[in-house]
């Protein structure tokens, strides 16, 4: 028996943006002393970095990613009737970010604009988000620009993130389809608040506001440096998290996708760093021809590392259309989501 | 934990810290050498081995390889059944 279409949420297109600025690892090494640049690209599997310029914010990274989509002729910016904005280093308090990208985009005044606070499970959120709008009739065409600038955040001689972190933005276009089989979903979420402070820059809101004192960088463990301003990264945590969380998601959704029956062809991870990566596809037993790893030139750029890795493994043919691709974010909050999609852009 | 089981772990730690593989004997001393690339190293290491995560500053805290080895025991040991 057929089944009904219905509307159904696709990815249409994804393009993106990196900044001009580049951190090599040689620069790291002359900058930090201690490693050399073989020995950062061992541990991180990174070369180098894109840097935000010092009046370059996430905005304009999300809306250079945006016009590249346009260009592309995905679809016209007056099509558009949602932007979904995700960062965590927005240029504002207040307004939203979204709001502000709207107008620079020329996006209509009847175009819905949020932001999203997520950094590493940003993207699948925004995606589970995009689809329940498409598919709920709230909306019909959903821009999704995932854009973070956490190297503003970071102390210049704290190498435990410096080594792993660089800016940069993507732009993802969700649009109905009437189809017989869904082509994002399902998902899987969660979130463990507990593991709130393991990743977190603890001045600068309104809890602790920034004030002299909190500028002031201490050595910390390791003889990193930062201030209550900075970024603060508790790497084995994390990873403790990474290693008892990701497993049990990855396993959840398979169950979900019709009991685990179904093939999936590649996997794209949250681009963490290459170790944490290499010990996930390890523990998890998938062949490394379908997991990706990428974040070679660009680092973790958190929010967007998924659809970065996603555009290039389509234009490098790793993936092609019709194929069914697990996308698995997890970090900071301690937040995570996984979802399939079908190659569909 | 078995003897053997033992004896390769060791093997094992002994990339960790880059030395050679039949330098790490349990009296090996740790206490000096705990920066975070070993850490993760070691954390990777562990739950490769004994399928178990072990809580860094416990790790850390280890002067010698037998106290990882007892880490160890007292992790798997305290492993949620059915994991």
């Amino acid at each position: 028996m057929g089944k009904f279409e219905r509307t159904h949420a696709v990815i249409a297109a994804i393009a993106h943006h990196l900044p001009a600025r580049e951190l090599t690892n040689e620069d790291l090494a002359s900058e930090l002393g201690d490693w050399t640049p073989e020995k950062i690209f061992e541990k991180t599997g990174i070369r180098t970095r894109r840097i935000a310029a010092a009046q370059e914010c996430a905005s304009d990274l999300g809306v250079a990613a945006a016009q590249r989509l346009f260009e592309g002729g995905a679809c016209d910016p007056g099509a558009i009737d949602f932007l979904i904005f995700c960062t965590q280093s927005p240029d504002y308090f207040l307004p939203a970010t979204a709001c502000t990208v709207q107008a620079r985009l020329g996006l209509p005044t009847s175009c819905g604009a949020v932001d999203i606070n997520q950094g590493c499970s940003g993207f699948v959120y925004g995606l589970a988000l995009a689809k329940s709008l498409v598919e709920a009739g709230t909306a019909s065409r959903v821009l999704l620009v995932t854009a973070d600038t956490y190297t503003k955040f970071l102390h210049p001689r704290d190498r435990a993130v410096r080594t792993i972190f660089g800016d940069g933005a993507a732009a993802t276009l969700v649009v109905g389809k009437e189809a017989a089989e869904e082509s994002i979903g399902p998902f899987v979420l969660g979130t463990d608040g507990r593991g709130a402070c393991q990743l977190i820059v603890p001045a600068g809101g309104l809890r602790r506001r920034a004030s002299a004192e909190t500028a002031v960088a201490l050595e910390a463990e390791g003889g990193n440096w930062r201030s209550a301003q900075n970024l603060y990264m508790n790497g084995p945590e994390i990873f403790n998290f990474t290693l008892s969380a990701v497993p049990p998601l990855v396993e959840q959704l398979r169950l979900k996708c019709n009991g685990g029956v179904q093939e999936v062809d590649y996997y794209v991870f949250h681009q963490a760093n290459r170790f944490m990566l290499e010990r996930l596809r390890n523990k998890l037993k998938i062949a490394p021809e379908k997991f990706c790893i990428d974040l070679e030139d660009c680092g973790n750029t958190v929010s967007s590392t998924i659809p970065l890795a996603l555009e290039r493994a389509r234009r490098a043919g790793r993936i092609t259309s019709g194929q069914r691709v697990m996308l698995v974010g997890f970090g900071v909050g301690f937040s995570w989501a996984a979802s399939m999609i079908r190659v569909s852009f | 934990m078995d003897a053997e089981v033992s004896k390769s772990f060791l093997a094992k730690l002994a990339d960790v810290f880059e030395v050679d593989a039949n330098t790490v004997t349990p009296d090996f001393p740790l206490a000096a050498r705990w920066d975070s690339v070993a850490v993760l190293t070691a954390i990777a290491l562990i739950d490769e081995q004994f399928d178990v995560t072990v809580p860094p500053d416990e790790l850390t805290r280890c002067a010698s390889a037998a106290d990882v080895l007892a880490l160890v025991d007292q992790s798997v040991g305290l492993r949620a059944p059915g994991r």
